[in-house]
């Protein structure tokens, strides 16, 4: 008993300093900030529309973990998953453009703006912040195939019953790739909507489908083993690791279809926060273990500021429609 | 091999690595107890926290949790007959009426050790075939799954109770309601109403409601009298019946191994085939739906066993073999690591690691599940006024934390009241469960199989294993019609 009364009699003038100390800093705060109170002051949360682990993911995650010194707050990764990252999308729009809540941005995500995300989201409601990495797609056969070249290929399948390609969800960017060079080609094709980047390996290497597009990395690790030979990439430029695999331009088709990953946020980021956000993922790129990450994983980065990321993302957003309207709309 | 193995065990030695082992098993078991957080979502919610362990320290706490949240999902199921994880649903037909009769220990102890049994010959399978059996993982295709999927709907018949009709209608409706959403082979909305509709019906919620929820309602009719619990056993199994189901413990690890390789099948298939083809190949099926301790082996054997099964694709291929291997997919290419066909040449050191870690990790699970059995069979002793409000509250909170939206609670408390109509009319709702875990794997391969021959039907009859697995599913059929001929003429 005497404990606590003499514990309550030194508690409660304890309290009443810390009360009184704390509305003195509170009242000098503001004078200090004005000059101290720089972007950020809170941790920032960015949003991923897919599974801990893909690729987008990964790369924020590496992004996070090279930006630490840069930043005297962490960065968080919070995945938020399905909808065709509609739900990404609407708890992006739901936070304040402070800075506080930014996201990752692909050009599959872009794409599905085309699609049902339309009625309650636009390309106009984002800020693109940084473009981070690129990758094409790509066509690939099992190393048995008697397909050497795209052009054996095409030629084999102008002669023969439909020719069937194993590939992403109908109306995805690799079935729209499909549908496009099958139709400057000429050649008449079966297109197979798989689950995802294994269901395609699997109905490749199990010899379901004699032909599949798919995203290099799925394919790195089996063309080293020597079990599947790619035969086309969709970029503007030969992939590094597959020096003498052309691509679709290269061989006279007009497609050029890639994906990029980088962050955007909700339109209307005060310009200095955006500044400190851009420079900062800069910064991480920059980094030797990023690089090494990116050696590591086959993968390649390219920055990309916020006026020629905005740019790039609006000629692609544009050029999937445009193939959208054409192959699939008719 | 044998000295890749050993010397596999010696990273375990680390302290770093034994404490994965433990923790994920600790909140594998947590996750699997929790109905609605399945071990799929547990492996995902601990996903980025592993970014920061080694290597192999984070694939040993992945799988360890992946293992014990398969035996954690048949505490509720037993105790509660509230199925914690899909695959679990089987475990409720027997584990919840011995647990009615008073034996929770037993169904609880025969599930521990056959989780145990299932998860420790299952990864020396695992180390001898993995290898030599990826090329199974490759051989389905559409349709094979299809036949596959079919063959899993003649399940129907363990799960349809006294009628067969009544099963055929959980079935049907189930298979209707799975056609909700995006369809994925061309794109179409079908029965989309509202905007949550999108992805289709979730599985959770329909199982909290179809389960929980239902038999929430059925306690409430009870009066107070027999609310209180009169006497609980808290006996284990005995050798005796230990050895008694030691066939049936076999039979669902191959089942679980079996259809653990071959990718998108699940576990929850496997569990509900197990269960099939164990009452089946019993001399009193009858029993079956009573309380008979092989109806808890086998199904429990089945689905700890497709753990070490989907790791054979996994490893080999880089293919997953579940949707819980899908996801674990993630946590080696964190790690800057590519499962395939060059792990085994590049990292054999790490695979070897997580074999022996495997190994480990069932002997924790075990050691965990029978300290558990005693805690879990006394919360029975609690009294049900107050203890059915509190799992009321449990399981609605993990449908909201499955999704995020309060649209799971309204289709739970939905399904709720669906099942408690179905019970009172004596319709089984486990067959709705089936076609639901079924449905979309029947329709997008049979639609796929069609594209693939151009809309001839011949595909189904040309591949061997599509054959032998419609031959099994027509046995199986006819079996089940002409004992159900004898038992009636025996009786006439």
């Amino acid at each position: 008993m005497n404990f606590i009364k003499r514990f309550g009699r030194l508690f409660i003038p304890g309290a009443l300093l810390t009360v009184l100390f704390s509305g003195y800093s509170l009242g000098s705060a503001p004078a200090q900030a004005a000059e101290a109170i720089k972007f950020p002051i809170k941790p920032i949360t960015i949003l991923n529309s897919s599974p801990a682990g893909s690729p987008a993911d990964v790369m924020a995650r590496q992004i996070v973990q090279h930006a630490k010194k840069y930043l005297n707050q962490p960065m968080v990764v919070v995945n938020k998953t399905g909808g065709s990252g509609g739900v990404m999308f609407a708890s992006l729009m739901a936070d304040q453009a402070d800075g506080y809540t930014i996201s990752t941005i692909t050009s599959a995500l872009i794409t599905a703006l085309h699609g049902d995300l339309k009625k309650d989201f636009s390309i106009d409601q984002f800020e693109f912040l940084a473009h981070v990495q690129k990758e094409p797609f790509c066509i690939a056969v099992k190393s048995e195939s008697p397909f050497k070249t795209l052009k054996e290929m095409i030629d084999h399948a102008k002669k023969n019953p439909r020719l069937k390609i194993g590939g992403q969800a109908t109306y995805s960017a690799l079935h729209l790739l499909a549908l496009a060079l099958a139709e400057e080609s000429g050649m008449p094709i079966s297109y197979v909507p798989y689950g995802g980047g294994s269901e395609i390996l699997t109905s490749l290497l199990g010899n379901h489908v004699p032909v599949v597009v798919t995203s290099p990395t799925t394919m790195n690790q089996y063309v080293e083993a020597g079990q599947v030979r790619i035969l086309v990439t969709s970029g503007e430029k030969r992939l590094p690791q597959w020096k003498n695999v052309p691509t679709l331009k290269e061989l006279g088709y007009n497609i050029v279809i890639t994906q990029y990953r980088g962050f955007a946020a909700k339109k209307g980021l005060p310009p200095d926060v955006r500044a400190i956000l851009v420079d900062t993922i800069k910064k991480a790129m920059a980094e030797p273990g990023f690089k090494e990450y990116l050696a590591k994983n086959s993968q390649f980065a390219e920055f990309m500021g916020p006026e020629e990321f905005t740019a790039a993302v609006r000629a692609d957003y544009e050029y999937m429609g445009k193939l959208l309207q054409k192959v699939v709309k008719k | 091999m044998i000295d890749h193995l050993v010397s596999g065990f010696i990273p375990l030695a680390h302290w770093n690595n034994i404490l994965a082992i433990v923790g994920g098993s600790i909140v594998g078991y947590l996750v699997g107890a929790l109905p609605g957080l399945s071990a799929t979502m547990g492996i995902a919610l601990c996903l980025p926290f592993t970014f920061y362990l080694s290597p192999l320290a984070s694939l040993l706490f992945l799988t360890s949790l992946y293992g014990a949240a398969e035996y954690g999902g048949s505490i509720t199921a037993v105790t509660l007959n509230i199925p914690g994880e899909t695959a679990a649903t089987p475990t409720t037909f027997d584990g919840y009426p011995l647990t009615k009769k008073g034996f929770p220990a037993k169904a609880l102890g025969m599930s521990i050790v056959a989780s145990f049994y299932a998860g420790i010959v299952s990864t020396i399978a695992l180390i001898l075939t993995a290898v030599p059996l990826a090329g199974m993982a490759l051989s389905f295709g559409p349709p094979e799954y299809f036949a596959l999927g079919l063959f899993g709907l003649t399940a129907v018949a363990a799960l349809a109770g006294k009628s067969w009709v009544k099963g055929c209608i959980g079935i049907l409706f189930g298979l209707l309601i799975n056609t909700i959403g995006i369809d994925d082979i061309s794109g179409t909305s079908r029965y989309i109403f509202i905007n949550a509709l999108y992805e289709g019906l979730p599985l959770v919620p329909l199982l909290i409601g179809l389960f929980a929820i239902s038999e929430v309602l059925m306690t409430m009719e009870e009066s107070t009298q027999t609310m209180v619990v009169t006497k609980i056993s808290g006996s284990l199994p005995t050798l005796k019946e230990y050895l008694r189901c030691h066939t049936a413990m076999v039979r669902g690890t191959l089942i679980g191994y079996f259809i653990g390789i071959i990718p998108g099948a699940g576990k929850a298939v496997a569990s509900f085939i197990a269960y099939n083809e164990e009452k089946r190949a019993s001399r009193h099926p009858e029993l079956f739906g009573t309380g008979v301790l092989e109806g808890v082996a086998a199904p429990e054997a089945a689905n700890n066993s497709v753990v070490s099964g989907a790791l054979v694709p996994l490893l080999t291929l880089g293919i997953p073999g579940s949707a819980a291997a899908a996801v674990l997919i993630g946590a080696f290419t964190i790690q800057g690591l590519q499962p395939g066909p060059l792990l085994f040449v590049k990292q054999p050191e790490l695979v070897y690691g997580l074999f022996a870690g495997l190994l480990a990790g069932n002997v924790v699970m075990l050691a965990m599940g029978l300290l558990g059995t005693q805690l879990w069979a006394k919360v029975l002793l609690v009294p049900k006024n107050i203890l059915t409000p509190i799992v009321l509250t449990i399981t609605l909170f993990a449908c909201y934390a499955e999704s995020n939206s309060l649209f799971s609670i309204w289709l739970a408390l939905g399904f709720g009241l669906l099942g408690y109509i179905m019970r009172k009319f004596e319709f089984p709702v486990a067959p709705i469960v089936l076609a639901m875990v079924l449905g979309k794997m029947i329709e997008t391969s049979f639609r796929k199989s069609l594209i693939l021959s151009e809309g001839s039907a011949s595909i189904f009859f040309e591949r061997p294993v599509t054959i032998a697995l419609f031959v099994i599913a027509m046995v199986s059929i006819a079996f089940q019609i002409y004992r159900a001929k004898k038992k009636a003429a025996d009786r006439g």
